[in-house]
């Protein structure tokens, strides 16, 4: 077969010293930068742009892109151990991650994530390899009303995240979203909620405001207790890998993350924060024991982090196949690969198969070289769950604020880190949740981006969703799937009420 | 409710009292080591460390490696290294700032771009209402805007477009980056509306890739944006078309296509400029140097090759040629601007 | 706990007050064309619902004399004072930033830090404060290349 072929000559190619020099360089790093909140794959790729200059096209792009899905992989071992998210997505499995350290099970949590992503990585690849050129099409089919329709599923989602009362969740993210929106208006370019900061015209950052909500607001909260003595392991460590019981458990959940976060990875936009939370809700719904997750269901971190690796690598599909990056680290990407001489676009595939496949062939060993890399170095993470708090704290919050300053070499956004560690700290003391206001947060303005924007394509009227049908399927499958929670949450509600009054 | 138990409270009067003194020696440091300052005589030798160079625009963009590489060739001939700082934002004004409240010693740099310089000034939310707090150093670039259509759209030239949006009033779908008052775009489509007494109907999005899909898509009538080296092969596959440029350049192979300037005449432009500015007051010794580095830089080959890799056509000017065209074309896009802004506030009543 | 869930109510509802009315006042145009407070109206108008419910509870609900265990403290017992120091520690860290550079704000901020919330021994804090910014420098500065500001110290 054809695609075999390609792929043997894209191994033949992989297997040369320097593009495998350059392929362990960049998942090593990548893995590092993942585990370092704050500072993303972005920042480290523009870092090495420069170096990758004099060295050949395949080789950069293989080096860029380990740094990417490299990241995904080191993203989740913070997540898990300090409820610190290293990658934005990464904050959901700071939900149940986090919960299953304490109990001394973050051996099997950080295994599962490196398992899964590295299936979840492989899965993925098959995808892109064959069915990429029909699947670019598809999402050139997806305009402003599609988006939206898009969004509108995505915060019903909302309604699964919610471990508490869905009163509280929905709340923040009402919360979430205008915090979203603050900056310029894009359309008419006034400034909302700016205050005069001319920081704020762009709005908040996702990253300090997901490190703070989650991370800052951790340390906070636990050093509210005396420190004496106290460590974040809460009793003994039971165990360094996934036992036989946690396999069978996320074996489904990685598959079906694999799948939401292959295809929600192409589209522009959609990427792997969006299908990390996707999937926790999805898996939530499918699981028998629902009221488990928050309190360290395995499938919580298995299925979020296959979902966030294969979304990784659906960003490819758009880049190599139609040359439009769908998000910023992809747009870097194609510049590097623009200033190699090599244009991508559909062109790229007949013009330069060693580039599309030799990226593939590297995606592959690539794969099983952070699975290599990840999990020896799980004995050593579990250690630091070991170290007394009133010294491991001090360092955490310094990897905070610096990783926040070096996003955008801003002490702004260390200041935006911190106001939201009072708000999160704040939250949690009152009994609210933040990972629905996180998601309320990314979806809110696209939302309202592409609601504006189709009304401006339809001059005005509101058929555009209905009459299109992508969008009209969309916003029926919303529907269906609101009308399916908000029936038995009524009933949920009745008894929740007294309940609640005795919390 | 129990508050501070006395050992508590104790604990912690100690602890804030060990904060003050650490603050009140820094305090003492301070001051004394801005009085050295005064003392110790003005090193003339420049550069002697990193120089902080802010890029307006985000990571992986046109502007950014286009600017890094202006910045990478630059340090090759001045010696010191640019360290590339990306702050984008507030269409560059967030540069700007960072420029305007850096030190005038030469090493704080960045990117100025029509959006900071030209449109900035006039927007109501602007932090700076004049261009009086920069140096312009040098400009090594310009921005092509090509206004492309899908092939199999029915106009062919831009004449047979505004005959179609005549009788058809805002049905065309314009996607541009920002909102209409504040992008530069807007600013030259406006006044074609004007002279031709048509409507358009502007869709702004984030980014070109953005536009891009949509316009291939078939979301939007017309793409309204930089040429992204994205674009370049749908045009040369023959998918997407253009039918004019905001400016006076022109993507290399398309230059049978007039222009919107030469149209209409050369108001009709995007005020265009890719270069370097620094904080007022630049000393004549740094001044100097940088004009030197520049000027090489310019020819520099790696940085004509990642240019052209890029599709940005390099346009040189100095510090005199680049003061002077600021100053001409500064008022003429004022007027225009206000004339927008005006119009938009008699539609909101 | 049912004044802390009636605060928490009120909080929002104020919340979604204000923001209510400053969106009004950006303009929420029509519903074919909404105006830039659109989404902000919108979100306001839920928060304020929401909470306004969530209020009614704590009023309307049975209240279940002796099942409520005792309750659960909120700020007593719990040393918030502590956030409120390490909180005003790290804002002064960033405020200095800039101006005091990175190595020597960082090393101030890592003693604070050590000796404020817990007792720790001075040369335990001194000694760990110098081997984290050594790290940090080493991975930040000068490996990843993140330009921190050398403050008027020259370092």
């Amino acid at each position: 077969m054809d695609v075999f072929q390609n792929l043997i000559s894209g191994f033949s190619l992989i297997l040369q010293p320097d593009n495998l020099f350059f392929c362990f360089i960049g998942v090593f790093i990548g893995t590092l930068i993942g585990v370092l909140p704050g500072i993303g794959p972005v920042g480290a790729m523009s870092l090495l742009l420069p170096a990758t200059y004099k060295v050949s096209p395949l080789a950069s792009v293989i080096m860029l892109a380990g740094i990417y899905y490299g990241a995904q992989y080191g993203g989740s071992t913070t997540s898990i151990l300090v409820n610190i998210p290293g990658e934005s997505s990464t904050v959901v499995t700071c939900l149940d991650g986090y919960q299953m350290a304490r109990q001394g099970r973050a051996g099997p949590a950080l295994g599962i994530a490196a398992f899964g992503s590295f299936i979840a990585g492989t899965l993925a690849l098959i995808g892109l390899m064959l069915v990429a050129p029909p699947l670019a099409s598809i999402a050139l089919r997806f305009g402003p009303p599609e988006y939206f329709s898009l969004m509108c599923l995505g915060l019903t989602i909302l309604i699964y995240l919610a471990s508490g009362s869905i009163i509280r969740a929905i709340s923040m993210a009402a919360f979430g979203v205008m915090i979203g929106c603050i900056g310029q208006d894009p359309e008419t370019g006034s400034s909302r909620f700016v205050f005069g900061i001319p920081d704020l015209l762009d709005g908040i950052g996702l990253a300090p405001f997901v490190m703070g909500l989650f991370g800052i607001s951790e340390v906070f909260i636990n050093i509210e207790q005396s420190l004496k003595g106290s460590k974040i392991l809460e009793t003994k460590i039971k165990g360094l890998l996934p036992n036989w019981q946690d396999w069978k458990d996320s074996i489904k959940p990685i598959l079906r993350g694999s799948v939401l976060g292959f295809f929600l990875g192409i589209l522009p936009g959609g990427g792997a924060v969006i299908s990390s939370f996707a999937s926790y809700a999805i898996e939530k719904k499918a699981s028998k024991h629902p009221e488990k997750f928050g309190k360290g269901a395995i499938e919580g971190v298995a299925g979020p982090e296959a979902a966030n690796n294969a979304a990784s690598e659906g960003a490819f599909v758009p880049l190599l196949t139609l040359g439009i990056p769908p998000n910023v680290v992809m747009a870097l990407l194609l510049g590097a690969l623009m200033i190699h001489g090599v244009t991508p676009g559909p062109l790229l595939i007949p013009k330069h198969p060693e580039i599309f496949w030799g990226v593939i062939a590297s995606m592959y060993l690539g794969n099983i070289m952070l699975l290599v890399l990840n999990l020896p170095l799980i004995g050593i993470w579990v250690q630091v769950l070991k170290v007394p708090y009133k010294v491991l704290f001090p360092l955490i919050l310094l990897f905070c604020l610096i990783g926040a300053y070096s996003i955008n070499n801003s002490t702004f956004d260390v200041a935006i880190m911190m106001v939201f560690g009072v708000v999160g700290y704040l939250i949690r003391k009152y009994k609210y949740e933040g990972a629905p206001m996180v998601l309320a947060f990314v979806l809110g303005p696209m939302l309202e981006n592409s609601l504006r924007q189709s009304l401006l394509l339809s001059d005005g009227s509101f058929l555009i969703f209905f009459t299109r049908p992508i969008s009209a399927g969309g916003m029926i499958v919303t529907f269906l799937m609101l009308i399916s929670c908000i029936i038995p949450a009524f009933r949920k509600k009745r008894e929740e009420i007294p309940m609640e009054e005795t919390t | 409710m129990n508050f501070l138990e006395k050992k508590e409270r104790r604990i912690f009067m100690k602890e804030m009292k060990k904060v003050f003194v650490i603050i009140g020696f820094i305090g003492l440091w301070i001051f004394l080591c801005h009085h050295m300052d005064l003392v110790i005589a003005k090193d003339p030798d420049y550069p002697t460390k990193p120089i902080n160079y802010y890029i307006a625009f985000g990571v992986g963009g046109t502007t950014d490696l286009t600017s890094r590489a202006f910045g990478d060739a630059t340090s090759k001939y001045i010696g010191q290294p640019f360290v590339h700082i990306n702050r984008p934002g507030a269409g560059g004004t967030l540069t700007a700032m960072a420029v305007l409240s850096g030190k005038p010693d030469g090493y704080s740099l960045g990117i100025c771009s029509p959006s900071n310089v030209f449109i900035a000034p006039f927007s109501d939310e602007s932090p700076y209402k004049d261009l009086s707090g920069f140096t312009f150093i040098a400009n090594f670039g310009n921005y092509v805007y090509p206004l492309m259509v899908r092939t199999d759209a029915p106009w062919k030239t831009w004449k047979e477009f505004i005959e179609w949006v005549r009788k058809n009033p805002r049905a065309a779908k314009i996607a541009i980056t920002g909102a209409r008052s504040v992008a530069s775009q807007g600013f030259v489509l406006w006044q074609v509306e004007q002279r031709e007494q048509v409507e358009f109907t502007y869709v702004p999005m984030k980014s070109s890739a953005e536009i891009l899909s949509a316009t291939l898509g078939g979301h939007v009538t017309m793409y309204g944006s930089t040429v992204d080296p994205s674009t370049v092969p749908y045009l040369q596959e023959g998918k997407l078309r253009i039918l004019s440029y905001l400016g006076a350049h022109k993507t290399p192979g398309y230059e049978n296509v007039p222009s919107l300037p030469e149209l209409y005449g050369p108001e009709v432009a995007v005020p265009n400029l890719l270069g370097v500015f620094g904080p007022k007051g630049l000393p004549d010794y740094v001044l100097k140097k940088l004009d030197d580095a520049f000027a090489k830089a310019v020819k520099d080959p790696d940085f004509v090759s990642v240019m052209n890799r890029m599709y940005t056509p390099i346009v040189y000017m100095d510090r005199a040629q680049m003061n002077k065209y600021i100053e001409e074309l500064l008022p003429k896009v004022g007027k225009v601007i206000n004339v927008i802004k005006a119009e938009e506030a008699k539609g909101k009543k | 706990m049912r004044t802390h869930h009636r605060v928490g109510s009120i909080f929002w509802l104020v919340i979604g007050i204000y923001v209510g009315i400053s969106a009004y006042r950006l303009g929420i145009g029509v519903f074919s064309q909404p105006g830039p407070g659109f989404i902000f109206f919108l979100m306001a108008l839920l928060l304020i619902i929401l909470s306004a419910i969530d209020l009614g509870i704590t009023f309307i609900g049975k209240s279940k004399v002796g099942k409520e265990k005792t309750d659960e403290p909120l700020w007593l017992g719990v040393r918030w004072y502590k956030v409120l120091i390490v909180l005003v520690g790290i804002s002064i860290y960033n405020y200095a930033f800039n101006f005091l550079g990175f190595l020597l704000s960082t090393f101030l901020l890592m003693i604070f830090l050590f000796k404020a919330v817990e007792p720790t021994k001075w040369w335990v804090s001194v000694f760990a404060s110098v081997i984290t910014i050594l790290l940090s420098f080493g991975i930040f500065k000068l490996w990843l290349k993140v330009p921190f500001p050398t403050g008027i110290l020259g370092f």
